[in-house]
């Protein structure tokens, strides 16, 4: 990130670059949180300080909507993609790059699903991006797995193209749930996602 | 339900959504609440307390609050510039009420490379230029920055310059 800071300014680009890159590394926080944070808990307790319970059901405890499934999908993704790359060659690595900007928009995705807010403009958006982002990992990782590399760093490369190629095809799924989630609308206004 | 001291309405441009509920808006904003605090300077786990604290107050005073995200930032951001100034002058403030969450441990598990070096080159920033970074990454503009954390919108961009220019240099 700090590279590309440098680079940003290096290169006359704009200072919204910086901010961009910012927010891109707090963005991460933010993944980290949802792995760490407990909200139903946290709901509870305050609800508690006041002698109340939290109103309707808690999410988590409700029955399975269409739109929890798609999003535990999309957590699915991103926890192979966590994985693999915490596994594999350092952060800066092109291929890895590309495959932690796929994860971040499938958070982005699955946190605005999450939260019922999200426009299906907004969620057709986030998908080619991240279709985009897995595509370029793909490239990149077949042009290196070609290099002559040491053995480990090989090996991880080709973990990390199979995992590319995985969730492509797995966000192809995911995309067509999502366009039915959205009644394949176009439409431009704040869309609720059903629960149903 | 009674409003309580701090549930002032902030902005005349509400951000709040029709028929929004309390607990839809805390699942919303709570995890974004504490990266705000944990943006501005504090540890995970105090950033944790403070938005559970805020979010409590907000609950009291929930019908009065006009325009929610920013009063929770606002809120919290005030609580936050307390404790760092209690603990400069070492005077031990009253534990928040119910700081169960132990953050910090599994968050460094969890926090990625880019996530790492984001939070160490803000680490660098004075406390004014990383409060107004803190709500720029949150999506506020200058005047609306300017008008919760009491400067004038001449100022955030100012101190909004110097952090891009000091966040190049790190």
């Amino acid at each position: 990130m700090i590279r590309r800071l440098r680079d940003a300014f290096s290169t006359g680009a704009s200072d919204e670059t910086v901010d961009i890159d910012v927010r891109h590394g707090m963005d991460d926080v933010l993944a980290a949180l949802d792995n760490v944070i407990d909200d139903e808990a946290v709901l509870a307790r305050i609800y508690a300080r006041l002698g109340e319970d939290v109103p309707g059901p808690a999410r988590g405890q409700h029955t399975s909507t269409a739109a929890d499934e798609i999003c535990a999908r999309i957590g699915m993704l991103e926890s192979a993609i966590t994985t693999v790359v915490k596994a594999g060659p350092p952060a800066s690595f092109l291929g890895t790059v590309s495959l932690n900007t796929a994860r971040r928009y499938l958070f982005e995705l699955r946190n605005g699903l999450q939260n019922r807010t999200m426009t299906a403009p907004e969620a057709f958006r986030l998908l080619n991006s991240t279709r985009h982002a897995l595509n370029e990992a793909d490239t990149v990782l077949r042009r290196q797995h070609d290099m002559p590399l040491p053995e480990p760093v090989h090996a991880q490369i080709g973990d990390l193209r199979q995992l590319s190629t995985d969730l492509l095809g797995q966000l192809e799924d995911i995309a067509e749930g999502v366009m039915r989630l959205f009644g394949h609308s176009d439409d431009s206004a704040p869309i609720l996602v059903p629960q149903h | 339900m009674t409003a309580g001291a701090d549930a002032q309405p902030v902005s005349a441009g509400s951000d709040r959504l029709p028929d929004m509920e309390f607990a839809e808006f805390f699942r919303a904003e709570h995890k974004k609440l504490i990266r705000f605090v944990t943006a501005m300077g504090a540890d995970s786990d105090q950033a944790a307390e403070i938005a559970q604290e805020t979010f409590f107050k907000a609950l009291q005073g929930w019908d009065s609050i006009h325009s929610p995200r920013a009063w929770i930032r606002r809120v919290a951001a005030n609580e936050f510039t307390a404790a760092r100034q209690a603990a400069r002058r070492e005077t031990p403030q009253e534990a928040l009420p119910d700081a169960q969450v132990p953050v910090s441990t599994a968050l460094a598990v969890e926090l990625g490379e880019e996530g790492r070096r984001v939070m160490a080159a803000l680490d660098t920033l004075p406390p004014k230029q990383r409060e107004v970074m803190a709500w720029i990454i949150d999506g506020f503009g200058a005047v609306e920055i300017a008008r919760e954390i009491g400067v004038s919108p001449e100022s955030v961009r100012q101190n909004h310059a110097k952090a891009r220019k000091n966040l190049s240099r790190f």
